[in-house]
């Protein structure tokens, strides 16, 4: 069940904070593969290496806050996914497109649990080249 | 309408791989109550082999308890692009008796258009070499 004030807060929340975003679906087999695109606006955290610091090693990837670098979390609007009729779910290897820079990223993992009170889903991609 | 926009027909979620012989259902989209136009665009890309593909265009007049054929879209060994364009506001006096991937091939109905979409595929013979169909529609 969707909390109505939750999911005002979290849209208004995307609106003010979130960039412009491409979800794309690659369906198809090579040379075959068709895409379609939806342009929003999502949240997009960045989690990325300072490069100062020591990292800490033995520290296994599999072990709970464990990071990669390069990863991002995203967080857009079930809703918004929704009216532009993006197919749903969403699913790994979908891409995600940064208007701003260009980046391309993969999904890797969805979550439409954490946020499902407000109506949210949030993912972690990584980035291709 | 309240979101009008470019919507895909999808099988599972992608466009339809065209593989074995056998009908393959696409998913319903929905949400289109309002809908006065559907301009419907089918792109079929050919690898290999095959004999026949049917594309059916369904809608629903009572949420998808009997889906209506509203388009029937041949293809066959290469690559094709159709397109069509469908009304709400064509009246249609004469009673129609909603068929289910019987529709005469290269037909349209006109004036039928409910709440939802979906493509149907019936695929004869095997095509191979990443054969597959992409259906899109800009809806109005």
């Amino acid at each position: 069940m969707i909390d109505p004030s939750a999911q005002a807060f979290t849209a208004a929340g995307i609106e003010r904070s979130g960039v412009v975003v491409t979800f794309q679906r690659v369906s198809g087999f090579a040379p075959n593969t068709f895409i379609f695109s939806a342009d929003l606006k999502a949240i997009v955290s960045m989690d990325r290496d300072d490069g100062q610091e020591v990292g800490q090693t033995g520290y296994g990837s599999r072990k709970p806050g464990a990071i990669t670098q390069d990863s991002r979390d995203v967080i857009v609007m079930a809703s918004a996914l929704s009216a532009a009729r993006f197919p749903l779910p969403l699913r790994k290897h979908d891409r995600v497109i940064l208007a701003l820079t260009g980046e391309k990223f993969s999904i890797i993992h969805v979550n439409p649990y954490k946020r499902a009170l407000a109506g949210a889903i949030e993912l972690t991609i990584v980035g291709v080249s | 309408m309240n979101t009008p926009g470019q919507v895909q027909l999808t099988y599972q979620g992608g466009a339809f791989p065209v593989a074995q012989a056998g009908v393959f259902v696409g998913d319903w989209v929905t949400g289109l109550a309002g809908m006065l136009s559907a301009a419907i665009q089918a792109k079929f890309a050919y690898g290999a082999g095959g004999t026949s593909a049917q594309l059916y265009i369904q809608t629903s007049l009572d949420q998808g308890a009997t889906p209506i054929d509203i388009a029937s879209l041949p293809f066959a060994t290469a690559a094709v692009t159709a397109a069509i364009n469908l009304s709400a506001l064509t009246p249609q006096t004469a009673a129609k008796t909603p068929q289910q991937q019987a529709l005469a091939s290269g037909t349209c109905v006109d004036g039928l258009l409910g709440d939802r979409l979906r493509a149907v595929l019936v695929v004869t013979g095997t095509y191979s070499g990443s054969t597959a169909l992409n259906v899109t529609a800009n809806l109005r």
